[in-house]
Parts: structure tokens; C-alpha cells; sequence
């Protein structure tokens, strides 16, 4: 595979490429640009990668309209410390853990949130609005779709905490590997493990109660 | 193995991270147990269809909205950048750190060079000849030193009282550099309070300053000489100048019997007038030339008076003029007659007044030195103990340290007076940033 590069670098590259040599080659002298601040330099180098960055914050957050404000929250995050990456992890990995970290951050900040507000504006007009921001799962595309098992199961996931939640959209949705997983969330193998573990459980018991429902519901 | 045990390791099972033995055990339960292959095809199943989920695209205006995002970021890190980088600022605080020890010592050193003069001179108005000695003088002007901070508040706060006539203490050559004067007045007092030693002419004051001083020399006529050579350099000239000789009947001891000789001696008594901003050099310059025996200096602020009799110039010239208008509408000689009068009144009052001013101009101009020279013989002058080399340089060394160590206090207290700025400063910024976090995150729900 002959590959030709000819673009804001100015130079001419022409290489015989086996596996992704010349990708790595390329990526280092992106992030190398993108690191003394160079914009171009640095879309060309997440362009391989906003898609699946947009598609993680997608699966955790649940909706579009977040998943777009945190990738793209995430990805000027990297580029605002891309000049603390020193290559111990490979780029890809480094980024999609920024990206999970700030999808991660953002719902606990809301969990806090919304646990005070919901307390406080239960007698406020706004009290309202809250509670129909809560009960997003419940719009009515869900309702009448409920038995589909697809969206049995993304219900089920988005209702998983945090931690549960990200395992499962890292490994089940993204298909990450436990080492990458480790890296990402900043935690043992171990600890991957067993969580995955049990997240997948609590997913297995949550269908399961709900597939009853929907069985009930049916009749 | 148990169902439960089989349960947990079902997860295991399915990312392919189970030893060949606990595979063999869990596939072997699996084909006896129903419950457990249920479950575990159920697990699988949920897997698979996870893995299934398709992948969104980009919406969009992700990217061009990003874009955005990244050239804004870009323009803030070049304007904060230079600033806020961790190397800039380390070479920044050194930076800082280095202007301030220069800054302590340049201020520290012409404090130095300003005492030195007067240093020389303290010595010598110690009392008596013979009577000051070396180890001393030290510790003597160490307090003069200090108390003449003391006397400089006093006579600020006086001057605070609005005195017109400021009269200064013995030696106040001290201190004749311009911005620590500005500055221990500062902080003495609130105000800055022009005293003899601000000259007029910078704080817009006219004070007509004088020296008096009275100067032991070795010889009358030579420095009679250096001091009209002195004054006539610096742009002044000598007002008065008189030379005398007196013979004097002395007693004197001569090889044990009583003798009355006849003793020549020389006097001198001459009136400078120097330019104002050279008054202080000239006088220091002049005290240098022998053995002082006394000296004063004093100002006479005549801002007021000379703002009132400016101002009444002014207002007669207006009479002068309205009444010169009324001339051209008379219409009888009568008339005529009694203007012109008035008219002669007016004029006369200005001529004095404005007599006044000009002689105001020239003794605020030239500031008068009053000069009383007497010529002693080398031996008496010899007998008076003058610190030797050493005596002076330990002197200096005393003066050094002084002069640091307030020089650090300053510092300190100028740092100290703006840490509370400081607080402010960080505190409204912090409290910006946050409100300004708040709104962007609020924005997006």
C-alpha cells in the first residue's frame, strides 16, 4: 500500500506502508504541530477520532444534544493539554480517556444537581420543569417502543451509575480492551474486571424486571 | 461448582479471560446446568446486541462549531500565554526578585553617599577640640542618625500646622537625596510636606532659604578665595566680602614664665548669594573647607504672601483698566482730575506690590549664605581628633548596614501594603472565573 500525504505539512510523503507505520509516523509529527498550537495540525489529527469520542459521549450521556457538548468540550480539553502528552499511552487511548472523564465528571455534577433541585423545586413553579428533564428516558418514541429489546437495554444502561456505565459502553459498545479500559478510568485491571463483571449483572437483573414489565404491560 | 460461583465467572467467560482449567470446569457445569446456560446465554445475548449498537455520525456542525472552539482557545493562549507559562514565569519572578535587590541597593548606596558628607561634618561639630574620639563618633551619629527621623517629625508635623517659617536643627544635611526624603516622609507623614530640605522649586513653594555658618580655616585667604571661585561657578556672586586682621594680646605659657604676646588674627566675614537649587551643595561644599564650628540653615516660606500680593496686582491692574475706560467717558476736567488721582493711587500701589514681588523672585532665587571664617593655626586645627582611615571606613560600614536595613524595611512595607490589593485582586478573579464557568455550564442545560 503505496501512501501519499501531501497536505498542510507542505512536504511530500511517500512510503510503503505495512500495518500503520506511516500512521503513527504521521500522527507524532501531527501531535508535535498540534502542540505548538498549530489548529490545522491538530483537526487533521482528531479527525480519525471524533467520531467514536462522539459516539462514547453519545452512550453515556444518552442524548445528542450533550453527547455533542461534551466531545466537543473533550476534545478542546485535548488540545488544551496536548502539550502535557508525552506519548506514554498511545493518542487514541489518551483522548478517548479525556473524553470519558469529562462525560463521567458532567454526570456526577448533575447527580449532585439534580438530587438538591429536585428537593428544592417540588414546590416551585419550576419543579415541573425539572421533572420533565428527569423523565427524558420517558418520552413517547421510548414508551411505544418499549418492547423493543434494543431500547430495553439502552434504557437499562443509561439508568447504570457512573461507573457501571462507563464499563459497559467502553467494553459491550466500544469493544475496548481491558488494558485500554485500565487506562482510560485510571484504575486496576482487577478493578476493570470485577466491575465489568458486575455491571454486566446489574444490566442481566435490570432486563430482567423489565422484561416482566413489558410482558405485563403487553396483557 | 456452585451456580453462583458459575455466575460470576460467566463475565470472565465471554472476554475470553478465564485459565484453561476454570474454561473447562465452567463449560462442563454449563452443559449440566440449565439455569446456568440460560443465564449465560442471556448475558450473551445482551452483549452481542450491545455490540450491534451502530455508530452515530457526526452532527453537522460538530466540526465547524469545534473549529470555532479551538481558534478562540488558540487567541487566548496568545495573549495569556507569554504571561502565564510556567518557564516564563519562573524567569519572570527571577527577574523581579533581581530589579528588587538592585533597586534596595541603589536606594541603600545613595543613602550612603549622602551620609558620607554629612558624616565628616558630624565629627566635626562634636564639641570642643580634642574631645570627640574615633570609637565614638559611631555610635554618635548612629543616634544622630535616628534622631534626626525624630526631629524630621516634628518639624513635619509643625509644618503640618501650617506654619509659614520652618527653622531647622543642627545638621540637617542628612538625607538630601530626593526620593528617600519623599519617601520616610511619606510614611512619617501622610502628606508630603515640603520642609527646608524639598526645594521650593520642585514642590511649587517660594521659600527664601539662608545659611549662616561659622568655619575655622587654615588659611583666610585662600578660603575666601575657593569660595568666591565656588559661588561665581555655580551662577551667584558674592554680595559682601570683608577680610580682617586683629591683633590680639594673648597669654601664653613659653618656658615656664608668663608672656604676653601679640597675636595676629585673621577674619572673615562674607555674604553669598547662591542660586537656590545649589544652595545646599555650596553650603556642604563650604563646610568641608575647615573646621566647622556652627552652622544653621533656615526658609522662609512666602508662598501666601507672595500669592496675596500677586493677586493684588492682578486686581489692581483690573481697577487700573476700568478706570482708564471711565477716563474716555469724562467729561469735565473735574472729572478728569479726580480719575486721574484715583488713576496715580492705583498705579503707585502697583509699583510697590509689584516692587515686592521682584524682590521676593530674586531671595527666593538666590538663597543667601551668610559666612564667618577664622583663621587657625594648622597645629590647633591638627589637635582636633579627625577618624583616621579606618575609623571612617567602619563608620561607613555601620552607615551601610543602617542604610540596607531600611532599605529592606521599605521593601517590606510596600509589599506589605499591597498584599490586601493583592486579596482583592485574586478574590474578584476567582469569583469571576467561577460565575463565568457557572453561566457557560448553565447555558448548556
Amino acid at each position: 500500500m503505496v501512501y501519499i500525504c501531501e497536505c498542510i505539512l507542505g512536504d511530500r510523503f511517500i512510503e510503503e506502508v505495512e500495518g500503520g507505520n506511516a500512521v503513527s509516523d504521521m500522527e507524532k509529527l501531527l501531535v508535535k504541530k498540534s502542540q505548538s498550537g498549530d489548529v490545522e495540525s491538530f483537526e487533521l489529527l482528531i479527525s480519525s477520532y471524533d467520531k467514536r469520542a462522539y459516539n462514547i459521549a453519545y452512550r453515556v450521556m444518552g442524548n445528542e444534544e450533550d453527547a455533542k457538548d461534551m466531545a466537543q468540550e473533550a476534545l478542546l480539553r485535548v488540545f488544551k493539554s496536548i502539550k502535557d502528552f508525552k506519548g506514554q499511552s498511545s493518542f487514541s487511548t489518551w483522548l478517548y480517556r479525556i473524553v470519558t472523564n469529562v462525560c463521567l465528571d458532567e454526570l456526577r455534577r448533575r447527580k449532585n444537581e439534580k438530587y438538591v433541585s429536585m428537593d428544592s423545586t417540588i414546590q416551585t413553579d419550576s419543579g415541573e420543569l425539572h421533572m420533565e428533564l428527569c423523565s427524558d428516558k420517558e418520552t413517547p418514541e421510548i414508551v411505544y417502543e418499549r418492547v423493543e429489546q434494543r431500547e430495553l437495554i439502552k434504557r437499562a444502561i443509561s439508568e447504570l451509575n457512573e461507573d457501571y456505565k462507563s464499563v459497559i459502553v467502553l467494553r459491550d459498545i466500544q469493544g475496548f480492551s481491558y488494558e485500554e479500559i485500565s487506562n482510560m478510568l485510571d484504575c486496576s485491571l482487577g478493578t476493570v474486571k470485577s466491575r465489568i463483571n458486575r455491571a454486566r449483572n446489574m444490566l442481566r437483573e435490570k432486563l430482567k424486571s423489565d422484561m416482566e414489565l413489558s410482558r405485563e404491560n403487553r396483557v | 461448582m456452585k451456580c453462583e460461583t458459575i455466575r460470576n465467572m460467566i463475565s470472565s467467560y465471554i472476554d475470553k479471560d478465564l485459565n484453561d482449567i476454570e474454561k473447562t470446569e465452567l463449560e462442563k457445569h454449563l452443559t449440566e446446568c440449565e439455569q446456568c446456560r440460560e443465564e449465560y446465554e442471556r448475558m450473551l445475548d445482551i452483549i452481542a446486541i450491545c455490540g450491534n449498537f451502530e455508530e452515530i455520525e457526526l452532527p453537522q456542525s460538530f466540526r465547524t462549531e469545534l473549529h470555532q472552539r479551538l481558534v478562540e482557545e488558540k487567541k487566548k493562549k496568545n495573549f495569556f500565554g507569554s504571561i502565564l507559562r510556567n518557564k516564563n514565569m519562573k524567569m519572570a519572578t527571577g527577574l523581579v526578585a533581581a530589579a528588587l535587590v538592585i533597586a534596595i541597593g541603589i536606594g541603600s548606596s545613595s543613602l550612603l553617599f549622602n551620609n558620607n558628607m554629612k558624616m565628616s561634618q558630624s565629627t566635626d561639630s562634636a564639641p570642643g577640640y580634642g574631645g570627640a574620639t574615633a570609637p565614638a563618633a559611631p555610635a554618635s551619629d548612629a543616634d544622630f542618625n535616628f534622631t534626626m527621623r525624630e526631629d524630621e517629625k516634628q518639624k513635619i508635623g509643625a509644618a503640618a500646622a501650617e506654619q509659614p517659617q520652618i527653622t531647622s536643627v543642627e545638621g540637617t544635611g542628612l538625607a538630601k537625596n530626593s526620593i528617600s526624603m519623599q519617601f520616610s516622609e511619606s510614611i512619617l507623614a501622610d502628606r508630603v510636606v515640603p520642609s527646608e530640605a524639598v526645594d521650593s522649586s520642585r514642590s511649587g513653594r517660594m521659600v527664601i532659604r539662608t545659611g549662616n555658618m561659622s568655619v575655622n580655616v587654615a588659611s583666610v585667604d585662600k578660603a575666601a578665595a575657593d569660595i568666591r571661585q565656588l559661588t561665581e561657578s555655580s551662577g551667584g556672586y558674592v554680595e559682601n566680602s570683608q577680610i580682617e586682621n586683629i591683633t590680639v594680646p594673648q597669654v601664653q605659657d613659653v618656658d615656664g614664665n608668663t608672656a604676653v604676646k601679640e597675636i595676629t588674627e585673621k577674619y572673615a566675614n562674607m555674604t553669598l548669594r547662591v542660586p537656590e537649587d545649589k544652595f545646599e551643595s555650596i553650603f556642604n561644599n563650604i563646610k568641608g573647607m575647615g573646621k566647622l564650628v556652627n552652622e544653621n540653615m533656615n526658609g522662609n516660606d512666602i508662598t501666601a504672601q507672595y500669592r496675596d500680593t500677586t493677586a493684588r496686582v492682578d486686581n489692581l491692574k483690573i481697577q487700573e483698566q476700568s478706570l482708564q475706560q471711565i477716563m474716555t467717558k469724562a467729561k469735565n476736567v473735574d472729572e478728569i482730575l479726580k480719575i486721574e488721582t484715583e488713576l496715580n493711587r492705583v498705579r503707585t500701589d502697583i509699583d510697590i506690590y509689584s516692587g515686592d514681588l521682584k524682590r521676593w523672585d530674586n531671595l527666593v532665587q538666590l538663597s543667601t549664605i551668610n559666612i564667618y571664617l577664622k583663621e587657625l593655626k594648622p597645629e590647633e586645627l591638627k589637635s582636633v581628633d579627625v577618624p583616621g582611615m579606618w575609623g571612617k571606613a567602619y563608620q561607613g560600614f555601620i552607615k551601610a548596614i543602617n542604610n540596607i536595613v531600611v532599605g529592606l524595611e521599605k521593601t517590606f512595607i510596600v509589599l506589605v501594603t499591597a498584599i490586601p490589593y493583592l486579596i482583592v485582586i485574586g478574590v474578584l478573579s476567582v469569583v469571576g472565573l467561577f460565575t463565568a464557568r457557572k453561566i457557560k455550564l448553565k447555558k448548556k442545560q
